[in-house]
C-alpha cells in the first residue's frame, strides 16, 4: 500500500522527481560514482533516483545526497517565490503562470530527499568509530534531515510538507524582501 | 556485458532495452511463483528440490581462491584493470573507466526537464521582481494592520496599489481584501464600497475571502436596516419623539426582505415574501442609534441617550467603532469617568493610531483629574502622531482639529490665554483647510479668545464674516456675548462641555 502511495506521489510530482534523478546523476558524475541505471522515468521505487553503486568514499556519499537536495530546494524555493506569492499572497487566482510555478515548486520540494539506502551510506562512512569528529559534527544535522526526509518520502508525506512549506513561503519572503526593497528604494 | 559496453551511450534505445529486460524479469518472477505454487499444490517441496547434475558447491568460487584476490588493487568500476590514473595515482578507477565515467551521458528527459524548469525559474524571478514593490508595501501594511495601526496600513496598501499596473490591479484580490479590512476598521466606507466592487459573488464564496464576505454582509445588513427605518419614519415630524420611537420599536427583531433593490419588512402586510428575496433581521445597533438621534434632537435627558447608545454598541463592528467615542464623551459629561476610561482603552485597541482615545483621556484629565498640563501634552502627542503618518488621509486637518480644540480648552484652564488663542486659530485653520469651513463652536471660542487677548481686530473680522453671510450667517452663541459683557468667565466656558467636539 505504502509503495503505491509512494509511486502515486512521485507520479503526481514527476517534474521534481525527474530533476532529483537528474541532479543525483549529476552528483554521481562529479563524484565519479558508477551509475548502473540512469533512467529518470521508471514507474517504480526508482522514480526520482538513479541506480548507482554503493559509495565507500565519505565525500561522495554526502555529495550524492546533498547536491540533489540543495538544487531541488533552491529551484523549488525560487519557483514558490513567484507561485506562492502570486496565488496565495496576492490572490491572483487566474494567473496560470503563478499556478505553474506553484505546482513545479511543490513538485521539486516533494522530491528533495535521497533514498534511505543512500542516507545509510552517510552513516556508514561518517559515523563509524574512529572517524573524524569535525566531519561528524558538520554532517550530523544533514544526516538527520536526510534520514527524516527519506522516511517521510517513503510514505508520500513529503507532498504534504512541501504544500505546507509553500504556504510559508510568502511569510519567509516577508522577513527580508521588504527590508531589502526599502534599502534599494 | 562489460562495464564499458554498459556505459556506452545512455540512449533511448538502451533505455528501451532495459525496460524490456525489466519486463522479462517481471514475467519470469510471475511464472516462477506460479510454478512454485503449483508444485506445492501437487505435494512437492520446492525448497528441497534436487536437480540432477547440479552441484551448487562446484560452481561457487573456492574460499581459498577468494582470499587470494586483492580486490583493493583493481578498478572499482571494471574490476579487471589495476587502479590509478596518471592524473591521480590514488584513484579507485583505472584510466579507461575514469575517462568513461567522466562522460557518463545524461538521460535526455532529465536534460529537457532542467532546461524547461530553468526557463520557468528565470521568468518567475522576473515576475516576482516586478511585483516586489507591491509585495513589500503589502507586507508592511499587514504588519501595521496586525498592530492595529490602521491609517499606516491603509497608506501602505494604497502604495502597493500604485505599484501595480492599472490593467491588472483587479487580479490582486488579496490586496483589496486587506484594504477593505483596514478601511472598514478605520470607518472609511467610501474605499470599502469601491474595493468591494472588485469581488464577484463567486469570489466571496472562497474561504480566502471569508472576512471580506462578512464585511460585505454586515454592510448589506446595515443598509437593509437603515432603508427599513427610513421607510418607517419618513414623513413623521422630527419633534414627534414618541411616534418615531414607537415606529423604531415596531421594527425590533423584524425580518427585512430585499428584492430587486427594494426593501420590505414584516410589518408591511401588503408584501408577501415568495422565498426569492434576501432576508435580514433588523439590526438592533442601528435601531438604537436612530433612537439616540431621536432623543438628542428632542433634548431628552443624557441618561436616556446613554441608554440607547449602550444598547447600540456590541451589535456590529461598524457601529462600535463610530459610536463608542460618542458614548465615552457622554459618560464624561455624566461623570461616569471609569466607564469612559474603559472605553478609551478599547478605542486605543481598535485603532492604535486613532485619536478618539486621546480625546477622551484629555477630557478625563480636565474634568476628573484637573490635570490640565497632562491633557495638553496628550493632545500635542496626538497631533504629532498624526503628523508623522502619511498625508494620504489628511489626518491632521481631517480629525486633528478636535485635539486642537481640547488643547485650547486646557490652555484656558492653565491661564495661558495667548497659547489658547493660537490653538483656537490652529483648530479653525485645520477645519477650513481640510473641510472648507469651521464649526460654530470653534469659531465662537476663537472669538471669545480674541476678546480675552484684546485682539479686537480678529473679533471684528469674525463678526463681519457673519454679517457678510447674510441670511446664512449663524450669529455668535450667547457665551460670546455673555463673556463680552463679563457675565461668564473663560474657565466656566472651558468646563461647560459645549466645546468638547468629537
Amino acid at each position: 500500500m505504502m509503495r503505491i502511495i509512494y509511486i502515486i506521489v512521485k507520479v503526481l510530482t514527476i517534474p521534481g522527481a525527474i530533476l532529483h534523478a537528474f541532479f543525483e546523476h549529476m552528483s554521481c558524475r562529479w563524484t565519479k560514482v558508477i551509475v548502473d541505471d540512469a533512467r529518470t522515468v521508471q514507474f517504480n521505487e526508482m522514480l526520482g533516483h538513479v541506480d548507482h553503486e554503493l559509495i565507500k568514499r565519505k565525500g561522495a556519499s554526502f555529495d550524492v545526497c546533498f547536491i540533489p537536495f540543495f538544487f531541488n530546494l533552491a529551484l523549488g524555493f525560487l519557483l514558490l517565490t513567484n507561485g506562492a506569492t502570486s496565488v496565495y499572497y496576492f490572490g491572483k487566482y487566474s494567473d496560470i503562470f503563478g499556478w505553474l510555478c506553484l505546482y513545479l515548486g511543490i513538485s521539486l520540494c516533494t522530491n528533495l530527499f535521497p533514498q534511505i539506502e543512500d542516507v545509510m551510506m552517510i552513516k556508514e562512512n561518517f559515523f563509524q568509530k574512529g572517524k573524524n569528529k569535525v566531519s561528524k559534527i558538520f554532517v550530523a544535522p544533514f544526516y538527520a534531515i536526510f534520514f527524516v526526509g527519506a522516511r517521510l518520502e517513503k510514505f508520500g508525506l513529503t507532498l504534504l510538507t512541501s504544500i505546507a512549506f509553500s504556504f510559508a513561503v510568502p511569510t519567509i519572503l516577508g522577513w527580508f524582501v521588504p527590508a531589502i526593497y526599502n534599502v534599494i528604494k | 556485458m562489460s562495464d564499458k559496453k554498459k556505459l556506452e551511450g545512455n540512449t533511448p534505445e538502451n533505455d528501451n532495452y532495459r525496460d524490456e529486460m525489466d519486463e522479462l524479469v517481471r514475467i519470469f518472477k510471475e511464472e516462477l511463483s506460479k510454478a512454485q505454487e503449483e508444485a506445492e499444490d501437487n505435494g512437492f517441496d520446492a525448497d528441497n528440490l534436487e536437480v540432477e547434475g547440479y552441484d551448487p558447491k562446484a560452481v561457487s568460487l573456492d574460499e581459498s581462491r577468494r582470499a587470494e584476490i586483492d580486490y583493493e588493487k583493481y578498478c572499482d568500476c571494471c574490476g579487471e584493470r589495476p587502479r590509478g590514473t596518471k592524473k591521480n595515482p590514488d584513484s579507485i578507477f583505472c584510466e579507461e573507466c575514469e575517462a568513461i565515467l567522466e562522460k557518463y551521458p545524461y538521460d535526455w528527459k532529465g536534460l529537457l526537464a532542467i532546461v524547461l524548469v530553468l526557463g520557468v525559474v528565470i521568468f518567475g524571478i522576473v515576475n516576482f521582481a516586478i511585483d516586489t514593490p507591491a509585495f513589500s508595501y503589502m507586507k508592511n501594511g499587514d504588519k501595521k494592520l496586525k498592530e492595529n495601526k490602521l491609517y499606516s496600513a491603509i497608506s501602505d496598501y494604497d502604495s502597493a496599489e500604485v505599484c501595480i499596473e492599472e490593467e491588472v490591479r483587479e487580479d490582486y484580490k488579496n490586496l483589496y481584501a486587506k484594504r477593505i479590512s483596514a478601511c472598514y476598521k478605520a470607518v472609511d466606507m467610501g474605499t470599502v464600497l469601491s474595493d468591494l466592487s472588485y469581488f464577484s459573488e463567486s469570489n466571496l464564496k472562497m474561504p480566502a475571502f471569508k472576512e471580506t464576505k462578512e464585511i460585505s454582509e454586515e454592510i448589506e445588513f446595515m443598509q437593509a436596516t437603515m432603508m427599513a427605518i427610513q421607510q418607517h419614519i419618513d414623513g413623521i415630524d422630527a419633534n414627534e419623539y414618541d411616534k418615531i420611537l414607537a415606529e423604531l420599536e415596531s421594527l425590533s427583531g423584524k425580518k427585512i426582505y430585499e428584492k430587486n433593490g427594494s426593501y420590505y419588512d414584516e410589518t408591511d402586510t401588503q408584501y408577501v415574501p415568495d422565498g426569492t428575496e434576501k432576508v435580514y433581521i433588523c439590526d438592533e445597533g442601528w435601531l438604537n442609534i436612530y433612537k439616540y438621534a431621536n432623543a438628542q434632537s428632542n433634548n431628552k435627558e443624557e441618561s436616556v441617550m446613554i441608554d440607547f447608545l449602550e444598547k447600540a454598541i456590541g451589535n456590529t463592528e461598524y457601529v462600535d467603532r463610530v459610536w463608542s467615542p460618542i458614548l465615552a464623551s457622554a459618560y464624561v459629561s455624566t461623570k461616569q469617568y471609569d466607564k469612559a476610561e474603559a472605553l478609551a482603552v478599547k478605542l486605543k485597541e481598535m485603532n492604535a493610531e486613532g485619536i478618539d482615545d486621546d480625546l477622551i483621556m484629555s477630557m478625563l484629565y480636565r474634568y476628573r483629574d484637573k490635570d490640565y498640563q497632562r491633557a495638553v501634552d496628550i493632545c500635542i502627542d496626538g497631533l504629532n502622531g498624526l503628523a508623522e503618518l502619511d498625508d494620504a488621509y489628511d489626518l491632521v486637518g481631517g480629525v486633528g482639529y478636535t485635539l486642537s480644540m481640547q488643547k485650547t480648552l486646557n490652555f484656558i484652564m492653565l491661564g495661558k490665554y495667548t497659547d489658547a488663542y493660537e490653538s483656537a486659530e490652529e483648530c479653525c485653520t485645520y477645519q477650513t483647510d481640510s473641510l472648507g469651513s469651521t464649526d460654530i463652536q470653534s469659531r465662537d471660542l476663537w472669538a471669545i479668545l480674541a476678546i480675552a487677548t484684546n485682539n479686537t481686530e480678529k473679533y471684528d473680522e469674525l463678526e463681519a464674516e457673519i454679517k457678510d453671510a447674510g441670511d446664512y450667517g449663524i450669529p455668535f452663541d450667547k457665551d460670546v456675548t455673555d463673556y463680552k459683557e463679563g457675565k461668564i468667565t473663560l474657565e466656566e466656558i472651558a468646563m461647560s462641555g459645549r466645546y468638547d467636539i468629537l
